[in-house]
């Protein structure tokens, strides 16, 4: 019976045999596949829905609630959203810095990383531990002992201030001054340049290396190089760079909380948007308040990687287009 | 008939052999496995949690050892760190269900609230509990809605610590304990010289200082800093008044200007540890910690009053004496009874006393004091007899802080700095206080 039921395909042509006996084969074949690819990412699934995904819808629910942790949260509708916009200076203040943050650091990141990652796309003997180097920052900098020493190179007796005293500026505490402490912090996201430098570095070796020899034969300088060939076929990279540092530096939280020992202070300079979330949930018991803010920042995160998205057909050229 | 029993019972006997073969095979595999269990109900474990400084951390875990050997098969893991993000931390282990059996609390206010912590009522009425020589008004202090929630793991009080070497090369007396402000803001101007600060600030950026000061000055008057039914307890007429005290010291460089007293993180980068002002307002209880920073000899004098003085004037003694820290135990306990016999050990053995010295403050029980005081530095000696002045001349009466306390602490640090950095007038900063304090307290 079995040889009779496959002798029932040899009817057909050889290419309808290959056919059919394909089609069962086939139609086996992906769902195993699905059933290992679930497998293998389920660890990774179920830490999504349980540990991601269900924390984030509850906090949704939480941000109308009135919860403080340690017992059941009462449902208050807008009230959370109303007081933020309404009635909490503290509210706005941690935006101004926030905004200012992000809108100084992230930039002067990105240039700076490039400045670099064209020094050191260079054949000079030894490049690759320049490019270690270079690069040690970013795995220090979100630490808690770089933030501890920043606190001391810009303190009162810090390194900065003795320096500016040589050249004459006699000058504070940076870290402790209300107009100086979120520059300090600037400077030391700018100090972690190393990430989006390696990231820039790809990019500048992927660039043909004719383009440059066809530019060079047509009489282009150095700086019509940068500007007519470097600049346009990295967009791309500055666009994965950018919208990874406006993420990035929206949730900015450690250094500050570090420096201002997990006040925002002095007097609210470095009260980032993360760092009041913080203190109204674990510090002050407000989790409802914390979560509402918490889903302010998602949208307003959204909404600016849209923008950079959006913005990005006008100045992002893509190698196939070219 | 009784070889047939006999037979049945070999019979029987036989089957049971096999049986009981099996069965004693079993039980010998899992023997090990139940001694383990039996082994694991005897030990008990217990989580302690505080926050301090290294001397404290090196104390309180010699003590753990010896409670541990007065108890055979018990395990106490320490949870321990410095006091930034202590109570923060603590409060998330108790909405997760996860938090110490023994602890000290910074803010037990909310955590009451909502029934977390034990009433030890019944263990001190059973005896468990020891509170027979401990300071019936410090009690007091910690009792919320007339239940004892917590003891005393050691008295303070407001106070400041002197660096006797810059008094003694500024040919400056040591002043007495019953100084008045006048004096201080006099002694303060008398210490500085550019650069150096004959004090430092009544706020910081970081600790519990501004609001709890401020109290010192409201008792004066009979004032508090909360009214018993959670408001403000006091008017914008004190709240200028010192603001301005404040104000007009940091204009003649008594005490230090916003910027250098932002940099305290904790009283191991206070000015007095940096070198940048002689006198420095804290709790006592940390005279140890803070004389192992510094080379200078300290000593310690109480808050100045405003009894017979213009500045800040009061007609009646304004500083107090307080717990410098209390032990409460978790309400989802393990072992209640042998959390509580932990906090008696803390506070009534003699043994564990010569170990803790003064690492918390002043014993809390008097016997216990008594016993130690011979052993201790002369900071500690120092900050003994100071407490002991101030309990002696403390008036009665306490109101305890609402639950959002600590953030109204928290608005009094920002308004001390908006007027330190001159981000705003004193008139301005005083009515925003009292905004924003409303809408915190509800």
């Amino acid at each position: 019976m079995a040889i009779g039921h496959s002798s029932e395909s040899p009817t057909a042509t050889g290419l309808s045999l290959s056919r059919a006996g394909a089609r069962p084969k086939r139609a086996r074949k992906p769902l195993s596949d699905n059933a290992y690819g679930y497998l293998f990412l389920a660890p990774w699934l179920i830490g999504l829905l349980v540990f991601l995904a269900g924390p984030t819808l509850v906090s949704l629910y939480l941000s109308f609630t009135d919860f403080n942790l340690l017992q059941p949260p009462k449902w208050v509708g807008a009230q959370n959203y109303i007081t933020l916009f309404t009635r909490d200076p503290r509210y706005m203040q941690a935006l101004r810095v926030t905004f200012t943050y992000v809108f100084t650091a992230a930039p002067l990141n990105l240039i700076f990383a490039l400045l670099l990652a064209l020094l050191l796309n260079s054949r000079i003997r030894g490049i690759g531990f320049y490019r270690a180097v270079y690069y040690i920052p970013s795995l220090l900098g979100g630490s808690v002992a770089i933030a501890i020493l920043w606190q001391q190179i810009f303190g009162l007796d810090g390194v900065v201030s003795q320096i500016l005293g040589f050249f004459g500026v006699h000058g504070s505490s940076w870290v402790s001054s209300p107009k100086q402490a979120l520059w300090t912090l600037v400077i030391l996201h700018v100090w972690q340049f190393g990430s989006a430098m390696i990231i820039f570095l790809a990019g500048l070796k992927q660039i043909p290396g004719e383009l440059y020899e066809a530019a060079t034969i047509d009489g282009a300088g150095k700086v019509h190089r940068f500007w007519f060939i470097t600049l346009p076929m990295l967009t791309p990279v500055i666009f994965f760079n950018l919208v990874l540092q406006i993420i990035n530096s929206f949730q900015a939280f450690t250094p500050a909380f570090i420096i201002s020992g997990g006040k925002g202070g002095p007097l609210d300079s470095t009260l980032f948007y993360t760092l009041y979330v913080y203190i109204q949930g674990f510090t002050n018991f407000r989790m409802g308040y914390a979560s509402a803010m918490g889903w302010i920042l998602l949208i307003i995160i959204g909404v600016f990687t849209a923008l950079a998205f959006l913005s990005s057909k006008y100045w992002v050229h893509y190698d196939d287009a070219r | 008939m009784a070889k047939q029993e006999d037979l049945e019972a070999a019979g029987s006997a036989r089957r049971l052999t096999r049986r009981t073969i099996l069965v004693g095979a079993g039980a010998l595999a899992v023997s090990p496995l139940l001694s383990g269990v039996s082994f694991a109900q005897d030990a008990t474990t217990m989580r302690l949690s505080w926050w301090g400084s290294d001397d404290r951390h090196k104390k309180t875990l010699a003590l753990i050892q010896l409670f541990q050997s007065k108890h055979p098969g018990l395990t106490i893991t320490p949870e321990y760190g410095g006091f930034v993000g202590y109570q923060d931390k603590l409060s998330t282990q108790f909405a997760g269900g996860n938090a110490p059996d023994v602890m000290q609390v910074a803010e037990p206010g909310p955590l009451i609230a909502s029934g977390r912590l034990l009433a030890l009522d019944d263990y001190i009425a059973a005896g468990t509990i020891d509170v027979s020589n401990a300071s019936k008004s410090v009690l007091e202090t910690a009792k919320v809605n007339g239940k004892q929630y917590s003891v005393p793991w050691g008295l303070a009080c407001g106070c400041y610590f002197l660096d006797n070497q810059v008094f003694e090369d500024a040919k400056v007396d040591i002043p007495d304990y019953g100084w008045t402000w006048d004096e201080y803001a006099k002694v303060a101007k008398s210490l500085s010289k550019p650069g150096f600060y004959g004090s430092a600030d009544i706020w910081a950026a970081a600790g519990t200082r501004s609001l709890a000061a401020l109290e010192v000055f409201l008792r004066e008057r009979q004032k508090y800093a909360f009214t018993p039914e959670g408001k403000i307890g006091f008017g914008p007429d004190e709240l200028t008044e010192w603001f301005t005290f404040w104000d007009e010291l940091r204009k003649a460089g008594a005490v230090p200007p916003g910027e250098v007293t932002a940099l305290e993180t904790g009283f191991e980068t206070s000015p007095i540890i940096t070198g940048k002002a002689a006198m420095y307002p804290i709790n006592s209880s940390i005279a140890s910690s803070l004389q192992g920073l510094t080379k200078h000899k300290l000593t310690v004098a109480p808050f100045p009053t405003g009894v017979g003085s213009t500045a800040l004037k009061g007609d009646q003694y304004g500083a107090f004496v307080n717990s410098s820290m209390q032990i409460y135990i978790n309400v989802d306990a393990k072992d209640k009874d042998l959390a509580a016999a932990f906090v008696n050990f803390v506070l009534n053995d003699p043994e564990a006393a010569k170990i803790q010295l003064m690492a918390r403050g002043v014993p809390a029980s008097s016997k216990i004091a008594e016993l130690v005081t011979p052993n201790i530095s002369p900071v500690e000696q120092s900050m003994v007899a100071t407490v002991k002045y101030v309990a002696d001349h403390a008036s009665p009466g306490f109101v305890p802080w609402p639950k959002q306390g600590s953030e109204v602490q928290d608005l009094m640090q920002r308004s001390h700095q908006a007027v330190a950095f001159e981000q705003a007038s004193i008139a301005d900063t005083v009515s925003q206080f009292f905004d924003q304090a409303g809408q915190i307290l509800g």
